[in-house]
C-alpha cells in the first residue's frame, strides 16, 4: 500500500513537470500579444513594446520557463501580468473557495445519485425509476446557464427567498455561507445527477443479476446484507471511478456556475488568464487544478482498493 | 474602446433636445416609442445624506491609472482619483481639480488653474506638482500607457508648473479643444510620488477612498470626509461589483443585490425595460462601428467598390434589427450628432441599382468574394451577418470571420474587410484623428488623403465652433465620398439603476461619476 501511494506521488511530481512545460509551450504559441491586451487596441504600439519589456513577456520562452521554475523552487509563483498581484495567494484563495463549492456539491450529489440509483435498479422499470430517468436525463441535457438562470428566477427574484450571489459578505457565518451555496449546489447537483444515477443505476442492476448476488440471497442472507455487501460494493466501483475523473472538473471547469452566481473560483481565474494571456496566472491555476485532479483520482483509487480486495491484493503482490 | 457600450437610441429629434437640456433619465418605454420624456427629477427632493449603494460594472484588470483600460477598472478608479474637468452628458465641461483654463498662441499653450486646498486621501495637499506629474508619467515614452495614444501632441517637457495652483501645457501644435483631452480615463491626478502600486496604495483627491480591492470581485469605498466639495459625496459607502458577464449584472439589479448597473447593452437590457423598480438612464454618444475597406489592395483600392459597399446598406433597417430602433442613423463619417460642430452632408441611402453600377464600372460586374472579419462582441456578429445579406444581391460573397477579441484586435488594422467598435471620444477631432489620418496607426483602412489631413490639422486647432462646423462639414463630405469605412450608425449608452437611486446620470463615455448621487430611505 505504501509503495503504491509513494509511486502515485511520484507519478504526480512527474505530471505537474510536464503539465508546467505544456502550459508554456502552449501558450507561446496562443495568438495575441499580453502588452496589447492589458493596454487595449488604442494604445500605441510604442507603449505595448515598452510594456512586454517591462514584462519580459518579449524573451524567448525557454528562458522565461527557466526563470519560472527557479521561482516556484523558492516558493514564489510570479506575478499576475493582468492584476499586477503575487499570483500563490490568489490562486490558494480561489482554490479554496473552488473546493467549498465542489465539496458541498458532491456532498449533496453523491448520496442522492447513489441511493436514488439503487432503489431504481431495485424496482427497475418502475414508475420511480421510469419517471426519475427521464426527469434528470431531460435537466442533465440543460446547460449549466439555463438551469441557472432558472434557479436565480425562480427562488431569488420570484420568491426572493435565495441568494443569487454565492460569495457571502465578509465575516458571515457557516449558516450564512451555506445558504448563499444553495443555488450554485442545485445548478451543479442538476447537471451532473443524471451521469451518476445512470450510472450507479446501471451497475446495480448488472451486479443483481449476478451470480453472486443470487448465490448471497440463495444461502439466506437478508436483503438489507446483500444489497449492501454484494451488490453496492460492486455496483459502486464504476462510480467512484466517474466521481474521481470529475474532481478536476468540478474544481477548475465552473466557469459558467461562477460566472452566474457571481462565486469567483479557480475555474473563473484560468478562464481569465487564459484569454488575457496571463501566463504567470495560467501556470499557477492549471498547477493547482493539475494537483486537485491528481490528488483526486488518487483518492478515488484508494477507495477503489477499499472497496475491491482484489485490486489491493494485486498490489501487494507485485 | 474598453469603455464597453451600451447602445440606445431614440430615434425620436425631440429626446436628444430634451436631454441636452439636462433630462438624462427616461423611461425606456417611452422613448422607445418615441415619446417626449419628463424628466424624474425636476421636483426632486433635497439630496440625503447617508446610505450606500451597490454597483455593477464589466470586468476589470489592471486598476493602475496609468495602464487603466477596462471599463469596471475605470470605473473603480474614477471614485478615487479625478480629472481636472469633468465633460457633462451635454458636453460641458465642469470644473474639478481645476478652476479655469485658458488658451494663448492659437490654442497651443494652454493654461490651468488649479483648485485650492484641494487634499489627496493621505492628508497631503494637491499641487501644481501633482498635476505636472500625473501628466509627465502618461506621456512619458518610458512608461507604457494608453493615454499617449489619446495626446499624441503632448511631450514630457510641455507639461510645467508656473506656480503652486497654474500648470502651464505647451502643445506640438494648436488644439482648440485640449481640456477636454484631459478628460481622457488615464488622466486622474495622483500624487507626484506616485509608484504604480495603486492597488495596494490607492490615494487619489476623490470622493472616495479605496478600502478594499479584489481581482474579479469588486471593490468597496468609504465616504472622503475631506472631500473639497464640503457637502459632497451623499454616500457613505459605495461597494463596485465586477462581472464577468452581463447577465448576472441584470440579474442581480433585479433581485435588488445591486442597485446600478453602470453600463448594458439594447439587448441586455430587454429584461428590465417593463421593470417598475428600475429607471432607465440613456445617454447619447458618439459610438459607432466602423466597417473598413482597406484602400490599398484589391478590390477595395477602387472608390467606386466602396461606395457600392456603403450603397447596399439599408441603414433603417440596420438600426430597427441589431438595436430596436435606438440608434441614429450616421452617413459614413464618424462626428456624431452629440458634438458642438453641426455637419451637414446629405444622407446616403440603400440603392442597390447605383451599387451594381458602380460595380460593374469599377471591373466587378459579377462582384467578388471576400473575408469579412470582426469580434465577438455586442451586436458586432448580428452587424456583420446583416452585412453579408446585404452586400449579397451585389454579387459580393462575404466570407464571415467572427473571432475572439482578443484575436481580432492583433490583426484588426491589417484585414482587408473588418468590422470594428469605437468608443466615444470626447471631442470629434479625436476619432478622425485615429482613424483616418493618413498617419495614424489606426487608420484600418490605410486610406491616405493630404487634403483630409490639411484640413484635420485646421479642425483640431480651431477654437471657434462656428469654423470648426464648416470645416467638420468639408470633411464629413470627404469621408463619405470616399469611403474608407461604412459607419452606418451612433449608439447610445444604457445605464440601469432602482428607482430608489437618484442623481445618477448618464455619460458618453460610460464615465461613472457618483459625487451627487444619493439614496432613497
Amino acid at each position: 500500500m505504501l509503495r503504491f501511494f509513494g509511486r502515485r506521488l511520484l507519478l504526480l511530481a512527474f505530471t505537474l513537470a510536464v503539465a508546467s512545460v505544456l502550459i508554456f509551450a502552449i501558450t507561446n504559441v496562443l495568438p495575441g500579444d499580453v502588452g496589447r491586451i492589458i493596454l487595449g487596441p488604442f494604445a500605441p504600439q510604442d507603449a505595448v513594446t515598452r510594456l512586454n519589456a517591462e514584462l519580459g513577456a518579449d524573451r524567448p520562452v525557454v528562458i522565461r520557463y527557466a526563470e519560472w521554475l527557479a521561482g516556484v523552487a523558492q516558493g514564489d509563483w510570479g506575478r499576475s501580468y493582468a492584476f499586477n498581484t503575487a499570483v500563490f495567494p490568489l490562486v490558494l484563495e480561489r482554490l479554496g473557495r473552488s473546493l467549498l463549492l465542489a465539496a458541498s456539491g458532491l456532498a449533496v450529489l453523491v448520496p442522492l445519485a447513489i441511493a436514488s440509483g439503487v432503489v431504481a435498479a431495485r424496482r427497475e422499470g418502475g414508475i420511480f425509476d421510469r419517471v426519475l430517468s427521464v426527469v434528470s436525463l431531460a435537466l442533465g441535457a440543460l446547460p449549466e446557464f439555463v438551469t441557472g438562470v432558472f434557479l436565480i428566477l425562480v427562488f431569488g427574484i420570484w420568491l426572493a427567498v435565495l441568494p443569487i450571489q454565492a460569495l457571502p459578505p465578509e465575516g458571515a457565518g457557516p449558516l450564512t455561507v451555506a445558504a448563499h451555496l444553495v443555488l450554485p449546489v442545485c445548478c451543479l447537483v442538476l447537471l451532473l445527477f443524471a451521469y451518476l444515477f445512470r450510472m450507479t443505476r446501471a451497475s446495480m442492476i448488472e451486479a443483481l443479476a449476478a451470480d453472486y448476488t443470487r448465490t448471497a440471497t440463495l444461502k439466506g442472507l437478508p436483503p438489507r446484507t446483500v444489497i449492501w455487501r454484494h451488490v453496492l460494493r460492486n455496483a459502486l466501483l464504476p462510480t467512484v471511478t466517474v466521481i474521481g475523473a470529475q474532481i478536476g472538473w468540478l474544481v477548475g471547469g465552473l466557469v459558467v456556475v461562477e460566472t452566474l452566481f457571481k462565486y469567483p473560483g479557480i475555474g473563473s481565474l484560468i478562464h481569465f488568464a487564459a484569454t488575457n494571456k496571463d501566463i504567470p496566472l495560467l501556470v499557477g491555476c492549471s498547477l493547482a487544478i493539475t494537483f486537485v485532479f491528481a490528488l483526486g483520482n488518487l483518492a478515488a483509487d484508494l477507495l477503489y482498493a477499499v472497496l475491491n480486495p482484489r485490486v489491493r491484493h494485486g498490489r501487494n503482490a507485485d | 474602446m474598453e469603455k464597453r457600450t451600451a447602445h440606445f437610441s431614440s430615434a425620436a429629434r425631440t429626446s436628444r433636445r430634451q436631454f441636452l437640456t439636462g433630462a438624462s433619465t427616461l423611461a425606456l418605454s417611452l422613448s422607445l416609442a418615441g415619446a417626449v420624456p419628463l424628466p424624474a427629477f425636476a421636483q426632486a427632493p433635497a439630496p440625503r445624506r447617508g446610505g450606500q449603494i451597490k454597483i455593477a460594472v464589466p470586468a476589470a484588470t489592471s486598476i493602475d491609472p496609468v495602464k487603466l483600460n477596462s471599463s469596471g477598472g475605470i470605473a473603480i478608479v474614477q471614485q478615487v482619483a479625478e480629472y481636472l474637468v469633468y465633460a457633462e452628458p451635454d458636453l460641458t465641461l465642469r470644473p474639478v481639480l481645476a478652476t479655469s483654463w485658458e488658451p494663448s498662441e492659437g490654442g497651443k499653450v494652454w493654461t490651468f488653474a488649479l483648485r485650492q486646498s484641494v487634499k489627496f486621501h493621505d492628508g497631503r495637499d494637491m499641487t501644481a506638482d501633482d498635476v505636472v506629474a500625473s501628466f509627465q508619467r502618461l506621456v512619458d515614452p518610458a512608461n507604457a500607457s494608453p493615454a499617449a495614444g489619446a495626446m499624441p501632441f503632448l511631450k514630457k517637457e510641455g507639461v510645467a508648473k508656473v506656480d503652486q495652483h497654474t500648470v502651464r501645457f505647451t502643445l506640438d501644435r494648436p488644439i482648440g479643444t485640449f481640456p477636454y483631452f484631459t478628460h481622457t480615463y488615464n488622466c486622474v491626478i495622483l500624487p507626484a510620488d506616485y509608484a504604480g502600486n495603486f492597488a495596494e496604495k490607492p490615494i487619489g483627491t476623490g470622493p472616495f477612498k479605496l478600502v478594499s480591492y479584489r481581482p474579479q470581485e469588486g471593490a468597496t469605498f468609504e465616504r472622503n470626509p475631506n472631500y473639497w466639495d464640503a457637502q459632497k459625496p451623499y454616500l457613505d459607502r459605495l461597494e463596485i461589483q465586477t462581472f464577468e458577464s452581463p447577465q448576472p449584472m441584470v440579474l442581480a439589479l433585479q433581485s435588488g443585490d445591486v442597485q446600478v448597473v453602470q453600463q448594458l447593452s439594447y439587448i441586455d437590457a430587454q429584461g428590465i425595460r417593463n421593470a417598475p423598480s428600475v429607471a432607465l438612464i440613456q445617454a447619447d454618444a458618439a459610438d459607432h462601428r466602423q466597417l473598413c475597406m482597406r484602400t490599398d489592395t484589391k478590390p477595395f483600392d477602387d472608390r467606386r467598390v466602396r461606395q457600392a459597399v456603403a450603397l447596399c446598406f439599408d441603414r433603417p433597417t440596420m438600426v430597427r434589427g441589431l438595436l430596436g430602433g435606438l440608434a441614429d442613423i450616421a452617413n459614413d463619417h464618424p462626428s456624431a450628432p452629440i458634438y458642438p460642430e453641426k455637419i451637414e452632408v446629405i444622407q446616403r441611402q440603400g440603392n442597390m441599382q447605383k451599387a451594381r453600377e458602380l460595380l460593374a464600372a469599377a471591373g466587378y460586374p459579377q462582384g467578388f468574394a471576400i473575408d469579412l472579419y470582426t469580434h465577438q462582441y455586442l451586436e458586432l456578429p448580428q452587424f456583420a451577418a446583416l452585412a453579408q445579406q446585404m452586400l449579397a444581391p451585389a454579387g459580393i460573397k462575404v466570407n464571415l470571420k467572427i473571432e475572439p477579441t482578443n484575436l481580432y484586435y492583433n490583426h484588426w488594422t491589417e484585414v482587408s474587410f473588418g468590422l470594428t467598435d469605437w468608443t466615444s471620444r470626447p471631442v470629434a477631432a479625436q476619432i478622425l484623428a485615429q482613424s483616418f489620418r493618413s498617419t495614424a496607426e489606426w487608420n484600418a483602412a490605410h486610406w491616405k488623403n493630404p487634403q483630409f489631413d490639411d484640413l484635420l490639422a485646421r479642425f483640431e486647432a480651431e477654437p471657434d465652433v462656428g469654423t470648426r462646423s464648416k470645416i467638420g462639414t468639408e470633411l464629413a463630405s470627404l469621408l463619405n465620398d470616399e469611403v474608407p469605412a461604412v459607419i452606418a450608425y451612433f449608439n447610445k449608452n444604457l445605464r440601469a439603476s432602482r428607482t430608489s437611486v437618484k442623481g445618477l446620470t448618464g455619460s458618453m463615455s460610460n464615465y461613472l461619476d457618483l459625487t451627487q448621487v444619493w439614496v432613497e430611505t
